[in-house]
């Protein structure tokens, strides 16, 4: 396994872990009606900026095609 | 060759976890009985799971440029509704005569939280991740 992989699998049991919290608040939010605290709903905005900046920061691994503009003449 | 068959169920498994829980997510943010906060919340969790699943594809070696290219799209298109949400459920926190806003901005996110969810789901179908 390499080492991309393992990042991407950490990455996931992270998105798993916000995501059970987040059920779990939603699902207390119906039997006692009160809402997500305020630092469950801004650990689920710090999670989704740095997925967000991940993606953003991602770029094409194909390679830029050469330069075959004909030479200008001297 | 027995741990690449492992590695591929363990990933399949975790996405298939992720995935049921944007399904959850959705049936909550789409669910009239909720209260308006609750459904700004799950649609905001389905924002912020759809994009952690987004981060976790686009750093997934195998997946075709095209596709992570999708992803990149559909995450910066929902960012700023995602934002725009997550700033007006502290404002109805604050203040609850806001309700109009935060109904306002839950409209305006669903359609591009949809769409990312959507992106992630096909792109982790079209590139085998998820069978």
């Amino acid at each position: 396994m390499n080492l991309a992989a393992v990042e991407a699998g950490l990455q996931l049991l992270g998105v798993v872990e916000s995501g059970v919290a987040t059920l779990r608040s939603l699902f207390s939010q119906l039997s006692t009606g009160q809402p997500m605290t305020d630092q469950a709903l801004a650990d689920l905005k710090a999670r989704a900026d740095a997925a967000a900046a991940t993606i953003a920061a991602w770029h094409t691994s194909t390679p830029t095609p050469p330069n075959t503009a004909p030479a200008q003449p001297v | 060759m027995k741990n690449i068959f492992k590695d591929a169920l363990t990933g399949a498994a975790v996405f298939g976890v992720v995935f049921l829980m944007l399904g959850a997510f959705g049936g909550f943010a789409g669910c009239t009985s909720f209260t308006l906060e609750g459904r700004a919340e799950a649609a905001y969790g389905t924002y912020s799971i759809a994009q952690g699943a987004g981060a976790a594809l686009i750093q997934t070696q195998g997946i075709p440029d095209d596709v992570k290219a999708k992803i990149q799209q559909a995450s910066a298109a929902s960012k700023p509704f995602g934002d725009a949400l997550y700033a007006a459920i502290l404002e109805y926190r604050k203040d609850p005569h806001t309700a109009n806003g935060l109904d306002q901005a839950l409209a305006a996110a669903q359609a591009a939280i949809s769409n990312l969810d959507q992106t992630t789901k096909e792109s982790a179908t079209v590139s085998g991740v998820v069978p």
